[in-house]
């Protein structure tokens, strides 16, 4: 029998279903492609229609014109997803003119704007500012050497030629250096030299003697010029006296310490109606040297000098160790610990600390400046070491770290400390 | 890379649609048998096409009403994935370029790199945010002329062996406006010891330097790996490139440069696949589209890579953004 017409058109039916119905692309491809277009990274999710360009502006036109053009896009991608991708394309373009209005704002669209109109360039500057963008560098200025004015060689060399026809003067010694005449040092052990023999194990073998000796070299230490008063000192020997019987025995003990010591430690005491004190002139001071240098550069602000360098690492490799580190025995021995005289010890010793910090920081910071920021990385370790309360010093670290590119932890220290992200 | 289909699938679909309707209907009709099954999706297959059509046909017309301009993209819209590229941590960065033929865009990519770093780069001083000034040393050529660039003043300073480099060197860039601070190296400067006595000065005085090498060769690469903290070989999907490419590969996997060079391929076009041969032997490669409106902006010395509405400079910014990240800031416009 003849096949049914009417069948036929039944499955060219069935046909055109598939046709206009089920996508010929990739469901995998299809959300990428569509994601894209969303964005605007294409204009068209699954390809270009036949023809692009202009369309008519008659409505009835326009709609023919897209029939004609888009009708392979809507077999090749079904009808449903082909709806998707109008939509992701009506996104897309919305998304791009977003994007372009964002650009004609910012520094790029700016720079681009009056490279091709040719503006001049403080209306770039202005733009730029007005949008709180900073401006691009000026030309690179570099500061020319110093010119230094120096007579001419052939002045120094006549001057010498003339020295050499005179008769030379006679030969004299230079001065010898000027040594101090008692070389204290305090910083993790107990010396006091002087010609080269150390006078403190004829102190410590008087308990009494020596921690009066001691104590007045702590207050000396703790503030140069402070004097200690008699009465204070008795309070501290002879705590359950009488004030009559204790002045009697400190006029005891000062006169001992004046007859009993060695004669170069003896020399520094002075003692004045209701005090006494240390006169430490002419001597070499451990303690002072490293307070005095850390005055000088929180003063300065910085090591203003290449020659203070070393004597910052000096006093830095000093200023670790402990002051008076056998305090507690002298005291013990002395006043069977019962006094407060520990505590200009310890004042001193968080003096010492502290300055420790501002040498570490001051070396660190010079390092920095010479652009060696590997060699300041031990030291501000070091100082947050000692100081982690101090987010300034957590800060130059990370920025050290991110110097030499150890950007990780840079990172994990700006984290710890709860310091911002570097730009 | 996703390239486009053209639209011939939708005529081989409409054409094995009627073969295989016309088909159907024969072999049922000749069979003889009861229609049942034609019979039965009679009214429903009538009933959906209608809907499918009328559907078709209103979607076209919602389509009518709002669009009246079909964007212009030629034969297709090549979309790149975002380049996976090291990162370079060094302060400042020496980045140079080379081309793996005459021609592949070295030179151009050198200049937007540098003017992309100091117009969207930033750095902090203090906590306020500036503009990194980098400095951009540009082989002799058109793009050269176009600047207004002379080699010869640099030629003299370095040949003249004068000491005093910096202090002669830097009065001889000349300042972009985008901050950006451009020499010009030719051909007789381009030794190692010139090319290193001006890196050592360079980058001490400036925030990023980017050298354009010219055409790559050996004696480049064996420059790089001193002096180098990254290497872009700027090659075309043509067999001139993949022979340099090929040269190069192992020179780099010899002198241990391979985790410090990149292959970028330049004006890609959609039917146009890169030659896997070109990337085959480096860990990095990334590609730039091609893009007719690069080359007009190169002609008038423009770069490119401030119109972020073309795609060859938006894929810039987000090689830039891997290669130096801590560089370009925060606050793009958003390139995806």
């Amino acid at each position: 029998m003849w096949p049914d017409p009417a069948d036929l058109m039944t499955w060219l039916g069935l046909g055109l279903l598939l046709l206009l119905l089920p996508p010929k692309r990739g469901p995998r491809r299809i959300a990428a492609r569509l994601a894209e277009t969303s964005w605007g990274e294409r204009h068209y999710a699954f390809g270009p229609p036949i023809r692009q360009g202009r369309l008519a502006d008659a409505l009835s036109e326009r709609w023919l014109q897209l029939l004609q053009r888009e009708w392979p896009r809507v077999v090749e991608l079904g009808l449903p997803v082909y709806v998707l991708a109008c939509l992701a394309e009506q996104r897309g373009a919305r998304h791009r003119r977003a994007l372009d209005a964002a650009w004609a704002r910012s520094p790029a669209g700016l720079l681009l704007d009056h490279l091709t109109r040719v503006g001049s360039e403080a209306e770039l500057q202005a733009r730029l500012e007005e949008r709180g963008y900073p401006p691009p560098p000026a030309k690179l200025a570099i500061t020319p050497p110093r010119e230094y004015l120096l007579p001419p060689m052939s002045w120094l060399r006549d001057w010498h030629r003339d020295r050499q026809e005179q008769p030379p003067p006679p030969a004299t010694q230079p001065p010898p250096a000027a040594r101090p005449r008692l070389e204290i040092r305090t910083l993790g052990e107990i010396r006091l030299l002087a010609d080269g023999e150390d006078l403190a194990p004829a102190l410590n073998r008087k308990p009494v003697l020596g921690f009066i000796w001691y104590y007045l070299l702590a207050v000396h230490a703790r503030r140069p010029g402070d004097r200690l008063a008699r009465a204070d000192l008795g309070d501290e020997l002879y705590p359950t006296y009488r004030p009559p019987e204790q002045r009697k025995k400190v006029r005891q003990r000062i006169s001992d310490l004046l007859d009993d010591l060695p004669a170069l430690l003896r020399e520094c005491v002075r003692v004045e109606e209701d005090h006494l004190r240390l006169d430490l002139s002419g001597c070499a001071f451990d303690v002072r040297a490293v307070l005095d240098l850390a005055d000088q550069v929180r003063r300065e602000g910085a090591l203003r000098a290449a020659a203070l360098l070393d004597q910052a690492h000096d006093a830095l490799a000093r200023a670790s160790t402990e002051f008076l580190p056998p305090w507690d025995e002298i005291e013990r021995k002395g006043t069977e610990g019962r006094g407060v005289a520990g505590g200009v010890v310890s004042e001193v010793r968080r003096q010492v600390d502290a300055a420790h910090v501002t040498l570490l920081l001051a070396i660190a910071d010079w390092y920095l400046a010479q652009r060696q920021p590997q060699r300041a990385v031990s030291y501000l370790e070091d100082g947050l070491r000692l100081r982690p309360d101090r987010p300034e010093i957590a800060h130059r670290l990370a920025m050290a770290y991110e110097q030499i590119g150890q950007l990780g932890r840079a990172n994990r220290i700006r984290e710890e400390f709860g310091l911002g992200q570097a730009g | 890379m996703a390239a486009d289909r053209t639209s011939l699938t939708a005529y081989w679909w409409l054409a094995a649609v009627l073969i295989a309707a016309g088909l159907i209907w024969l072999g049922e009709g000749l069979r003889g048998e009861p229609r049942v099954l034609a019979h039965a999706l009679r009214l429903p297959v009538l009933v959906a096409v209608l809907v499918a059509a009328t559907a078709a046909l209103a979607v076209l017309g919602v389509r009518a009403v709002r669009v009246r301009h079909l964007p212009e993209v030629g034969d297709g819209e090549l979309v790149l994935p975002s380049p996976s590229l090291p990162a370079c941590r060094a302060r400042p960065p020496v980045l140079i370029v080379g081309g793996l033929e005459v021609g592949a865009g070295a030179s151009t990519i050198t200049f937007n790199l540098a003017v992309l770093l100091a117009t969207l780069g930033e750095l902090r001083k203090d906590d306020r945010p500036h503009r990194p000034r980098p400095v951009c040393l540009l082989r002799a050529g058109a793009l050269a002329t176009a600047l207004g660039l002379d080699p010869h003043p640099l030629e003299d300073r370095l040949i003249g062996g004068r000491s005093g480099l910096a202090q002669g060197l830097l009065p001889l860039a000349v300042r972009h406006p985008s901050g950006c601070e451009l020499l010009c190296l030719s051909e007789r400067v381009s030794a190692p010891e010139h090319v290193w006595a001006l890196v050592s000065t360079l980058r001490r005085q400036y925030d990023a330097v980017v050298i354009d090498a010219g055409v790559a060769g050996l004696q480049l690469a064996n420059t790089a790996a001193e002096i180098a903290d990254l290497l872009l070989l700027v090659g075309l999907a043509s067999p001139a490139s993949v022979d340099g490419a090929a040269l190069l590969a192992d020179q780099m996997w010899r002198i241990g440069l391979e985790q410090r060079a990149i292959v970028v391929v330049n004006r890609l076009r959609t039917d146009e696949p890169t030659p896997p041969d070109l990337t085959a032997g480096f860990q990095w490669s990334t590609a730039l589209p091609d893009e007719r409106d690069v080359a007009a902006y190169d002609l008038r010395a423009i770069p490119w890579v401030l119109d972020l509405r073309l795609p060859a400079a938006r894929q810039l910014v987000r090689a830039g953004r891997r290669l130096v990240p801590w560089l370009l800031s925060k606050r793009l416009p958003d390139v995806a």
